[in-house]
């Protein structure tokens, strides 16, 4: 069951490869698509991201990724290959063992992660403990490297404290620390910075991205924020109502955008403007993930928008460069 | 001969509010949530107001508004003295502003239709009869680009941005000098954003509708507001016209954070 | 939602059959509930007799009384709902609208009775004020409130930082347009719950004080007065216990099942929020 891989293998392949991924979630009223077919690949030590505004299902493709939902509410069609090892029909003990370990995970609230009853030391020594690698003093000194690493000054200081003595800023700094601790492969970051004042968040990332060189870690990050992804990710995925509309590389994407979603949000996002001229948002609704529509999802919305565009599924254009594009008149 | 001044519309001066430590039951030591903050606002103008959680924004939209009191401080809009020194505070409804807020999900009561939200300002106000309300929420509601219909609904059959604009549209039927936007575009996709910005440009041209809008994103201030103020910590420590102040910040702070701003080069 | 439907409509109908009892008695049996009538004393229920359910040691026919202890359950534990349901509801209301020291008085109060044994509370009063139904009602009123005014002070504590309570003070809305307008109308889908758990609990208590023979006078046919008076014929004549019994036990289980159904609807735990 497990790849083992030599060395130069586990350097190229990638980390985690989605293949015709569609998640739903079984509710009272029947099943609820999530993301439907979506296929994305993260390379070692890649920040990938997942960009998508409310109702694109983003919220909830972590949790659904890394099977936090009972199975019995999940369905999973698809591959989901981490480290060569298809998950996505992997048992619960499965699972236990990959998160916290191989795979890291930080929300966007870090206050519901963190007990407010242990002292942050513990809490971090618990990360690691539960995986059993390290002993009881290997496990102490890695706290305080941890906590160096997320830019603790007085490390000793710190992990004497409960978490409301934190701010939300440095909450989230030790969220990272616990789920770095196992030197994961990957780290799946759910809107993590959503919640922190500006300057906070720029000194999250700057931890991420120095975080990312030293361990070589792949980041899958889910955000709405165009501008922070363009910063600091490697590569982007443009989610809209559960579909993946386009990836490529974040600055290329974001500078040219092939598909007339991204196109038209990147227009929109709010900058000065020049002699008094406005910018426009983009008219109508975001569809409901459970509304069923045959064809495009953005067709309603979008001017290039033609019949074939709502007769039927519209497939993915893989490009030679690595980018794909699911429309039929993208721009150039 | 002198110059005519012009008269601002609002005219702030030395506001300060301290918070907890009064009262024996308070363990609290007293912070300052504003120290001396004095601004003006111009007729028909947007002002910006940037700052983090801790500036003391917020408390002053409060204090503006008249949910909360001054400890100390001037207020004037269009020359009538809102409160001050040894003067009692003009309630909230008398003072011509009114708000909008930054959660379109809990700034309508989901038991009221529409047309209710809309119309409570008048009910409260009083003097008006039924007819005449129904004819002033239908006017507003189309100032804010919905039909007559939407007063049947709830608020659940709208989206977020619809949703603020009710909002605005529940301010406007007052007929305010001055609105307050705190935050009111941070809870918004990006698409849905763009549209409460313009129409919010919109009432500053067609209705003369000065707005003190209250953000922490650069990006947004640089697109809507004429002039800025920077706050941090109960202070203002920086304030002018908006380009000058984003590309030519003096205090430190304004460097920090528009460098901290994430951008699209 | 299929839960939601099964369990309101088992619950309407055990409950409905109680109503039913209660509204039309009259026309399932021409016997009143207090006539005697030594000769048929003890006669086994005989769906095709005179007396359906049978009858009492003193000849009283079961089911008119069943129909009168209809009437007067639901009557005692309405009444005791309305009152205590709607006092509880505004105090608790004002009390997390205005939080402070008003606040504090309020809860101190309700901290205090809530220390008193409900029971012996009701024993009191009615030993003191005598037996009759508007006291009954009363002492089983003078804690149920309690609850409601928990309920109604958590949701107003939340309700009134809410933005639509603040827009409607700078709109100039005093306490009572506020306390109409927007903190009672959110506070009924939950009150509305507890009333329907709240009425079968006063359903037992009234039963109780019945049984122990302090509850409304004796003459006034009642379930617990009825399973007070079985207890002793319970081997030779057990409809006289079991008919009584089963008459709380669908009144209660359908009042329980219609809230627990009212519950699930109004307080969906939805962790499950897409998109």
């Amino acid at each position: 069951m497990q790849a083992i891989d030599t060395a130069s293998e586990t350097e190229t392949r990638p980390v985690l490869v989605a293949d015709g991924l569609s998640l739903a979630v079984r509710g009272a009223s029947g099943l609820t698509p999530i993301v439907e077919d979506i296929s994305f690949a993260i390379a070692r030590g890649e920040c990938f991201a997942l960009i998508g505004e409310s109702g694109s299902g983003k919220t909830m493709i972590a949790r659904a990724i890394m099977q936090l939902l009972p199975k019995s509410l999940l369905e999973i069609k698809g591959r989901l290959i981490f480290q060569g090892r298809d998950i996505a029909s992997a048992d619960a003990a499965t699972m236990r063992s990959l998160r916290g370990r191989q795979i890291g995970m930080i929300f966007q609230e870090p206050m519901s992660s963190l007990n407010p009853l242990m002292m942050i030391g513990r809490q971090i020594d618990e990360a690691m403990q539960v995986h059993g690698v390290l002993d009881r003093r290997q496990r102490r000194d890695r706290v305080r490297q941890l906590l160096a690493d997320v830019r603790f000054d007085a490390p000793d200081e710190i992990r004497q404290k409960y978490p409301h003595e934190l701010s939300g800023g440095m909450r989230q700094r030790i969220m990272i620390a616990m789920a770095i601790a196992n030197e994961p492969a990957l780290l799946i970051a759910d809107e993590p910075t959503t919640a922190l004042d500006v300057s906070i968040q720029a000194e999250v990332m700057e931890i991420l991205s120095r975080l990312r060189r030293k361990y070589h870690l792949s980041v899958l990050f889910i955000s709405h924020d165009l501008s922070l992804v363009y910063q600091h990710a490697d590569r982007i995925g443009v989610l809209y109502s559960g579909v993946l509309m386009e990836t490529g590389p974040a600055q290329a994407l974001i500078h040219h955008p092939r598909h007339p979603y991204p196109a038209a949000l990147i227009s929109c996002a709010p900058r000065r403007r020049t002699a008094g001229q406005r910018l426009k948002g983009i008219e109508g609704m975001v569809p409901s993930l459970a509304a069923p529509l045959p064809g495009c999802r953005f067709a309603p919305r979008c001017s290039r928008a033609s019949d074939d565009c709502r007769a039927g599924r519209i497939a993915a254009t893989h490009n030679a460069d690595g980018t794909m594009v699911r429309c039929l008149h993208p721009l150039s | 001969m002198t110059v005519p001044e012009i008269v601002p519309l609002l005219r702030a001066a030395s506001i300060a509010k301290t918070f907890g430590g009064d009262g024996v039951w308070s363990r609290a030591a007293p912070t300052a949530a504003l120290r001396d903050v004095s601004f003006d606002v111009a007729r028909g103008a947007i002002l910006g107001i940037v700052g983090e959680s801790g500036s003391g924004k917020s408390t002053l939209a409060r204090i503006l508004v008249g949910l909360t009191d001054a400890d100390a401080g001037t207020l004037e809009l269009d020359g009538r003295v809102l409160f001050g020194p040894g003067r009692r505070a003009v309630p909230t409804f008398a003072r011509g502003i009114q708000m909008i807020f930054q959660d379109p999900y809990s700034s309508l009561n989901p038991r009221m239709t529409v047309g209710a939200v809309v119309a409570e300002g008048l009910r409260i106000r009083g003097g008006l009869g039924g007819a005449e309300i129904a004819a002033r929420v239908t006017r507003t509601l189309e100032l804010v680009g919905f039909t007559a219909d939407a007063c049947r609904r709830y608020p659940h059959q709208f989206s977020g941005g619809q949703r603020q604009r009710i909002s605005i549209a529940r301010a406007l039927v007052l007929e305010p000098k001055l609105l307050i936007a705190d935050e009111a575009v941070s809870a918004l996709d990006v698409s849905v954003q763009m549209q409460i910005l313009n129409l919010l440009l919109d009432l500053q041209s067609q209705l003369g509708l000065s707005i003190i809008f209250i953000t922490h994103n650069i990006a947004v201030v640089d697109y809507l507001c004429d002039r800025i103020l920077v706050m941090s910590r109960g202070e203002i420590v920086e304030r002018g016209p908006t380009a000058q102040v984003i590309d030519h910040p003096t205090h430190s702070y304004t460097r920090s954070l528009i460098a901290a701003a994430p951008k699209i080069a | 939602m299929q839960w939601f439907d099964l369990k309101l409509w088992l619950g309407a109908l055990c409950l409905g059959a109680v109503v039913f009892l209660a509204v039309f008695g009259n026309l399932l049996t021409s016997h009143r509930p207090d006539e005697q009538n030594l000769m048929v004393s003890l006669e086994p229920p005989n769906l095709l007799s005179d007396y359906p359910l049978g009858t009492d040691q003193l000849g009283r026919d079961i089911l008119a009384r069943m129909v009168s202890g209809a009437r007067v359950s639901l009557a005692i534990a309405a009444s005791v709902v309305v009152l205590s349901g709607g006092f509880g509801l505004l105090l608790g209301a004002l009390s997390g609208y205005f939080g402070g020291v008003r606040d504090t008085i309020i809860q101190k109060v309700v901290e205090t009775m809530w220390a008193f044994p409900p029971i012996l509370l009701a024993i009191t009063i009615l030993a003191f004020f005598g037996q009759s139904l508007g006291n009954v009602i009363l002492a089983l009123s003078i804690q149920r409130w309690i609850p409601y005014c928990r309920i109604a002070r958590a949701q107003a504590l939340t309700l009134r930082g809410k933005d639509f309570v603040s827009a409607s003070r700078i709109m100039g809305g005093r306490t009572v347009w506020i306390m109409s307008h927007h903190i009672v109308p959110n506070l009924i889908a939950s009150a509305i719950v507890v009333g329907t758990f709240s009425m079968a609990t006063a359903i037992l208590a009234e039963a109780s004080l019945s049984f122990l023979g302090i509850g409304v006078p004796p003459d006034i046919a009642t379930y617990g007065g009825m399973l007070a008076d079985g207890r002793s014929y319970v081997t030779e004549a057990w409809w006289l216990a079991v008919i009584p019994g089963l008459g709380i036990f669908f009144t209660v289980l359908g009042l329980n099942l219609i809230g627990d159904a009212l519950r699930d609807q109004y307080d969906p735990k939805s962790h499950l929020n897409i998109g």
